[in-house]
């Protein structure tokens, strides 16, 4: 008898959510210690935030945000769905799902859903307004705030149920269009994150970063060029790789084909490496022009 | 007569009834009784046949009443005045509108008849009547020959409608009088559509057009005139007062048709008619007079009031202008009935055409010099608006509202409205409404069209969210002058890319003008104006027969009148095309595709944002290039290095704060012009233009186009990375893929394909150079164009004529004297060192050497001191900063690491490994490339206080006070022989100042500092001038340094130039090298060499007469004690030396180059070998005290 993995992947992100919720509380209450100005009485121990960390903290509870909002459709879509049978003894979660354990962020209160009974869960009202997305939260984790404090931003996974060569093919199908708005529509479901590659490997979330990364596993991401690298390629990047490389870094290996017409050939992959995402293996991207 | 019954009615009954018998035929008699008591009232014999009722009422009632009630000067029946005025026109017009109707005419001769019905009417006949002479060819005009009238209506195709019925008579009372059935005929033309009715009264869709009226007013005016004169004299004074009631009516209607809009005024056309001929020739003459009516003459070519005339400031027109077929042309007071559109026809008439029609009607438009256009061919059918999410574009030229638009323009508006007068004329509403106020008529006209996300068939559709990309479309340079003509395009674009704008080309109204005048035969240029209307798609995916606006692209390329323009590749992804125009461009014009599978469409024009200069002065100036073997710098009027403004105009711009990244797009744009400012010097080098197989083939079959400018080859422009990790990135096959486009070594190479290149290198920097020059208002005819040779360099005629047609390609009206000549590298150098204005701390000594380290060659030039000081021997050595410091790094590429610059150092490293021999011959010139930009200069200046002792920078020293030692003692060794000549006392030895100038002295200076008095290391060196001289207790040489590197010679032949502005224009264009003052100086007498203690314990010895071998063994002596480190050869490498040496002398012969000492062959070959890595059996070994 086949498996439903219905109820796994409900329960998976039950707990997903609730492991959002958690590293929100630890993450928001440690920051939003280190925000507030501390008693007049004895020395001053934290500074005043500088407005570049207020900004980042805001961004990222805007991405918090739109993770929970994918969440919840996500877990109402479950929800409405059939329960199905239960998953035999010895069964465990289908590996892209265990994968996509990303932190969400929690609404104050938010109804999780835990197999089959549903409780809701209230989050604590923080004292700062922007909710933080946090790098995955094991249970140790919420013990050492200070690392998860300083950790990287894109840490929002792909929907469940997508495993990488899904991730690959969907966004090959959407740079086909050539179209930047679909490209960016997909990514954004997909919870990506522009991220700017440094000269020293590593990537840094910004607005407007060349690289999307899509969270696929604890401490890993898959980079694909953005939706404005890719309509930009033909007219800046094909017949100039030192403009990509102006861009792009190391992040992709260039393939000339002579066409002019950009293919990813395998995306570039990233892992945590401490507090910081930093660039594992380049990507290959086909359709350089050997000027 | 008096008591004859008439036959008109059965008999009255003789009583009970109050009617009278009729007595007289013709005359009515009121009765006040109805029609049902005269039934009454007549005895009808119940016996009698039905033919015996002959007439039941009068048949001429009709006419009669008719007549009467027309003539009644106090009649206002509306009906029939209506009627006959229709009829009138209807007569009036008949040959005017001969494609739409017909008349019939057809006499009823009723005296001629036989039937009852006759004799009844014959007996009847009214006695109304007009004056009429008599009938002089014996044809009756009165009322027994009534002539019936049928309108028979034409097909468009010419053929009669049959089935016309009678609808009108002639008659003589008054003139015309309609039939029975006259109410219920119908027409479908012109004013007739409503029916009979007065033409004055019609719907304004139907009125008459303003020919019409006016033909219709000449027609009454002449028909009274016609009339009065028949009726002269004639008749009784009731047909006389008849007349005059006509002539009433007539005048009336002529009068009230005088006062139609269009017929008389200031703002009317007028029109010239023909007398026609008589419809029906065998009519009586009063009745020809009334059926012969006008025609209009041929209209005179623009006899239109929808006429756009086209701009004044496009120089010669090409057509005459352009007729506008617009509804909206029309208002309350002007129906589009009453609107001129061309010749006779109305604006009405034109609308309501069959495509055919029109097309014919366009084609006879065309023919008198116009362009017939609708609103369409003005609007494209999309409107972009470009606020894609996280790339809004703007159009900084646009007013506010359609900032963030394109116009939906096509780029026929260009020629009827400047840019700036479409800035003030555009408008755009909240709902979509786009409007643009154009000139027509007294009171101009405004074309509108509606955008809209859904739109309906008159509608045009608003795309949101369009994306654009920076650079994709760029435009050079940034101002437009009356004295300028050079315009440059560059359009790239992705073929597969949805919803983002494709740059196709830019274009003012007044290149399309020239465009048509050089392509087109006059009477053919109005219709190819149409080209420029905005409708069908553009560049499909195959070449079709309309590429784009540009006629005759269809082979991928255009050169005619003022534009040059090529598709320079063409692949299945991008599209990359190039335009050059010797008049500015006002517009750049957009394509979109909205799917993968459609085609594109013109989506319309963003306004350029280019500065007009205004008045150009008249001054004159100088410019000076120092055309060198790696670099190039430049003088303008000034003594400081060229700065070459940020001059690239992008059409649209980022929205919100976002800044143009100028810096990432100088790879992109490196087959334009650099997007950032650059201040020389700069590489001289060029990179080829990639060119697709097609269009390498046109530039070989077609030589104006090869030799365009910026198309074949463009000045490199190395990017100064903002960041070191660029480099860090760039696989050594980014770099070879580079470096495979580019063409080094200019100045030197003989090679034909590379004195191309140099000419246009050079050319394009003269470009450049002049644009700055335009740009503050000048004139760039007024220029003198000083270039710099080295003295070994070759023919000067070939450079010479290189250069003059460098100029000549960009100021084609350069003032006569434009190439000022040549001026040796040092001369122009000393002229800067020696200028009193220019020395900072350092004084002139009695004797001044300017040592100009270039990138492939110094020029030595000595000089005595003095108040004016005199040449004494000028030389250039081909061994410079490109051997003893870019070779040295080159080949020791570990050394960047201690300056920071692994990257680089890896890069380096790697080239020197590739197999590829253009890209191993030419490392040393990527390595120029790396080092042109302020990186290498900044990285030396953080690190050399911790690198400076390190062994890596110490074997650089090694190498570059070899080499400076050497020139020291070369020029030593030339003083000697000054001296020996008697040009120079030894005493002048002890006050001896040294210039180091050019981009090769950068470590001296460095070394050395700006202090001129300083003792360094370098100065020590530089003892060796003196001693090699003959001072063996040298004093410390003053070393001069300048504030920018490289640019001595430059600045130098400012100064010159700026001494000889007012030299007469026709001078020599090459000056004539100076002849050596003092003849060959070819060795002197030996000396016998002495060793001399100097201060610092060592001892100097004497140099020999001939400046060799074994001066050379002597000069490692000296060096050994003037830079503290002895070098020792091997016996292997001393042969290696002179077989090196030996080697260079034979390369000189093969390039037929003027040889060199066997000392500077020597020194060059050590030179090579002391740069060779650590390690190399050729590097010599050195000892350091």
């Amino acid at each position: 008898m086949d498996a439903n993995p219905l109820p796994l992947i409900n329960l998976a992100l039950s707990g997903l959510a609730v492991l959002v919720a958690v590293g929100v509380l630890l993450r928001v209450g440690r920051l939003a210690d280190k925000l507030t100005i501390p008693p007049a009485v004895g020395p001053a121990r934290v500074e005043v935030p500088p407005p570049e960390l207020v900004r980042r903290l805001m961004d990222l509870d805007e991405q918090a945000d739109i993770i929970i909002r994918k969440l919840d459709k996500l877990e109402n879509r479950f929800a409405d769905m059939a329960m199905p049978p239960p998953v035999p003894p010895g069964q465990g979660l289908p590996a892209t799902v265990a994968a996509a354990q990303a932190p969400a962020l929690a609404p104050s209160s938010v109804q999780i859903k835990q197999a089959d009974a549903v409780q809701p869960v209230v989050v604590a009202p923080v004292s700062v307004n922007p909710r933080i997305d946090t790098v995955p939260t094991p249970a140790t984790t919420a013990a050492s705030p200070e690392l998860a404090s300083t950790a990287p931003s894109p840490a929002a996974a792909a929907p469940a149920g997508t495993s990488d060569e899904d991730l690959i093919d969907g966004y090959r199908n959407k740079i086909a269009e050539r179209r930047k708005g679909p490209i960016r529509e997909w990514l954004a479901q997909h919870n990506s994150v522009a991220l700017d590659p440094q000269d020293d490997g590593s990537l840094l979330p910004t607005d407007a970063g060349p690289l999307a990364g899509i969270r696929t596993g604890h401490a890993s991401l898959l980079l694909f060029p953005t939706a404005g690298f890719v309509v930009d390629f033909a007219t800046r990047f094909a017949g100039s790789p030192i403009s990509m490389r102006q861009v792009m870094r190391t992040s992709f290996d260039l393939v000339v084909d002579n066409s002019g017409d950009m293919k990813l050939q395998a995306p570039a992959i990233a892992r945590l490496e401490g507090e910081r995402w930093v660039l594992e293996r380049p990507g290959r991207l086909s359709g350089f022009i050997d000027g | 007569m008096a008591d004859m019954n008439i036959l008109m009615l059965t008999p009255l009954k003789s009583e009970g009834h109050n009617f009278k018998i009729a007595t007289q035929p013709g005359r009515w008699v009121a009765a006040g009784s109805s029609l049902s008591e005269l039934g009454k009232a007549l005895a009808v014999n119940k016996d009698a046949d039905v033919d015996l009722v002959r007439s039941t009422p009068d048949p001429w009632a009709q006419m009669r009443g008719f007549a009467d009630t027309l003539l009644d000067p106090t009649s206002t029946d509306e009906r029939v005045i209506g009627q006959w005025r229709a009829l009138i026109t209807i007569l009036a017009l008949a040959a005017q509108k001969e494609d739409a109707y017909r008349l019939k005419f057809e006499a009823v001769p009723l005296f001629e008849r036989d039937s009852r019905f006759a004799s009844v009417m014959m007996r009847l006949l009214p006695q109304l009547g007009l004056p009429f002479p008599s009938s002089q060819d014996g044809i009756s005009h009165g009322w027994d020959r009534p002539v019936v009238v049928r309108v028979v209506l034409l097909n468009r195709d010419g053929v009669e409608v049959p089935g016309a019925p009678p609808l009108a008579m002639l008659n003589p009372a008054c003139l015309v009088a309609p039939g029975r059935d006259a109410n219920k005929w119908q027409c479908p033309v012109g004013w007739m559509k409503e029916g009979l009715i007065d033409p004055l009264k019609v719907k304004p869709t139907n009125r008459l057009a303003p020919a019409d009226l006016s033909l219709l007013l000449r027609y009454l005016e002449g028909l009274g005139q016609g009339l009065a004169q028949l009726c002269q004299g004639q008749g009784d004074a009731a047909s006389q007062a008849t007349l005059s009631s006509l002539m009433g009516r007539i005048t009336a209607f002529a009068d009230e048709v005088r006062r139609q809009p269009g017929v008389v005024g200031e703002d009317v056309q007028s029109f010239e008619f023909e007398p026609g001929e008589p419809l029906d020739s065998s009519l009586p003459a009063p009745y020809r007079l009334l059926a012969t009516p006008l025609k209009a003459a041929a209209p005179a070519p623009g006899t239109s009031q929808c006429i756009i005339p086209l701009r004044g400031d496009i120089g010669a027109q090409p057509f005459k202008g352009l007729v506008l077929l617009d509804r909206a042309l029309a208002s309350d007071e002007l129906p589009t009935t009453s609107i001129t559109f061309w010749g006779y026809r109305t604006l009405q008439q034109a609308l309501d055409m069959r495509l055919s029609e029109r097309k014919a009607l366009a084609e006879e438009v065309a023919r008198a010099g116009f362009l017939m256009v609708t609103p369409d061919d003005f609007f494209t059918p999309i409107m972009v608006r470009l606020d894609e999410e996280d790339r809004p574009g703007r159009v900084k030229q646009h007013p506010d509202r359609l900032s963030e638009h394109l116009l939906p323009l096509s780029p026929l508006t260009l020629m009827i409205l400047s840019a700036a007068e479409i800035i003030e004329r555009i408008d755009l509403s909240r709902s979509g409404r786009v409007s643009l106020k154009i000139k027509l008529g007294a009171r101009g006209h405004t074309l509108a069209r509606n955008y809209v996300d859904y739109p309906q068939p008159d509608e045009g559709r608003m795309v949101k969210e369009v994306d654009w990309g920076l650079g994709d479309f760029a435009l050079w340079p940034d101002f437009r002058s009356p004295r300028w003509q050079h315009y440059v395009a560059r359009m790239e674009y992705g073929r597969t890319v949805v919803n983002r704008l494709r740059g196709r080309f830019a274009m003012s109204g007044r290149l399309m003008a020239g465009m048509l005048m050089a392509s087109q035969q006059p009477e053919h240029r109005a219709a190819a104006a149409s080209l420029w209307a905005s409708s069908a798609p553009l560049d499909p995916r195959e070449f079709g027969n309309q590429l784009d606006r540009v006629p005759g692209f269809g082979d991928r390329h255009y050169l005619q009148g003022d534009l040059m323009r090529l598709r320079a590749r063409d692949t299945n992804a991008t599209v990359s095309e190039v335009q050059i125009s010797r008049l500015p461009f006002e517009a750049a014009f957009f394509t979109l595709t909205l799917g993968r599978d459609e085609l594109p469409v013109p989506v319309g024009m963003a306004l350029l944002n280019i500065r007009d200069v205004g008045t150009v002065n008249d001054r004159n100036g100088d410019v000076a290039i120092d055309f060198g073997t790696t670099n190039t710098v430049a003088c303008i009027n000034d003594l400081s290095p060229a700065r070459l403004a940020i001059r690239l105009v992008h059409p649209v711009t980022p929205g919100g704060e976002a800044a143009p990244a100028a810096g990432e797009l100088s790879q992109s744009l490196r087959e334009f012009l650099p997007p950032d400012q650059r201040q020389l010097p700069t590489p001289t080098v060029v990179i080829n233009r990639d060119l697709d197989d097609p269009a390498a083939e046109t530039l070989r079959s077609n030589r104006e186009i090869d030799d365009a400018m910026l198309l074949k080859q463009l000045i490199y422009f190395q990017p100064d990375f903002a960041s070191p990790g660029t480099i860090q990135s760039l696989g050594i096959g980014d770099w070879t893929t580079l470096i495979r486009r580019l063409r080094f070594n200019l100045k030197w190479s003989q090679a034909p394909e590379m004195r191309d290149a140099a000419r246009r290198y050079i050319r394009q920097l003269v470009l450049m150079l002049a644009a700055e020059w335009a740009d503050g208002g000048g004139d760039p005819a007024k220029l003198r164009w000083h270039f710099s040779r080295p003295r070994d360099m070759g023919d000067d005629q070939d450079f010479a004529n290189l250069l003059r047609r460098a100029i000549s390609d960009v100021i084609p009206d350069h003032r006569a004297d434009a190439l000022s000549g040549l001026t040796y590298e040092d001369d122009a150098a000393a002229a800067y060192i020696l200028n009193d204005a220019t020395r900072r701390d350092s004084t002139k000594g009695a004797i001044n050497v300017i040592l100009d380290i270039g990138g492939g060659t110094t020029d030595i030039a000595i000089w005595t001191g003095g108040v004016t000081p005199k040449r004494l021997h000028p030389e250039s050595l081909r061994l410079a900063g490109g051997d003893f410091f870019t070779g040295h790094i080159t080949e020791n590429p570990d050394l960047l690491e201690e300056f920071g610059l692994k990257p680089w150092a890896n890069i380096v490293s790697q080239l020197n490994q590739q197999t590829d021999v253009d890209v191993r011959d030419n490392v040393r010139f990527v390595g120029e490339l790396l080092f042109s930009g302020q990186g290498l200069e900044q990285a030396i200046d953080s690190n050399w206080s911790r690198v400076s002792g390190t062994d890596r920078v110490r074997h650089l020293k090694e190498t570059a006070f070899l080499f400076l030692g050497g020139v020291a003692w070369h020029v030593g060794w030339q003083l000697r022989q000054l001296i020996t000549a008697g040009q120079l006392v030894e005493n002048d030895l002890k006050d001896i100042a040294v210039a180091l100038c050019g981009r090769g002295s950068g470590l001296f200076v460095r070394l050395h500092g700006q202090d001129a008095q300083a003792q360094t290391e370098i100065s020590r060196l530089l003892k060796l001038i003196a001693v090699a001289a003959g001072d063996l207790k040298p004093g410390w040489p003053q070393v001069q340094v300048s504030p920018f590197p490289k640019i001595e010679v430059a600045a130098g032949m400012i100064i010159k130039g700026m001494q000889t502005r007012d030299r007469p224009v026709g001078a020599p264009v090459v000056a004539a090298v100076e002849d050596d003052e003092f003849g060959s100086l070819g060795g002197g007498e030996l000396e016998a060499a002495a060793g001399v203690a100097d201060g610092n314990g060592g001892s100097y010895t004497l140099a020999g007469p001939a400046i060799g071998e074994p001066d050379f063994e002597q000069f490692l002596k000296g060096l050994a004690i003037a830079s503290r480190y002895t070098v020792t050869l091997s016996d292997f490498q001393r042969k290696k030396l002179k077989n090196r040496a030996a080697e260079l002398h034979g390369l000189d012969e093969s390039a037929r180059r003027e040889h060199q000492s066997e000392f500077a062959d020597l020194l060059k070959a050590l030179v090579e070998m002391m740069r060779a890595p650590p390690g190399s059996a050729v590097k010599p070994q050195t000892l350091w005290r």
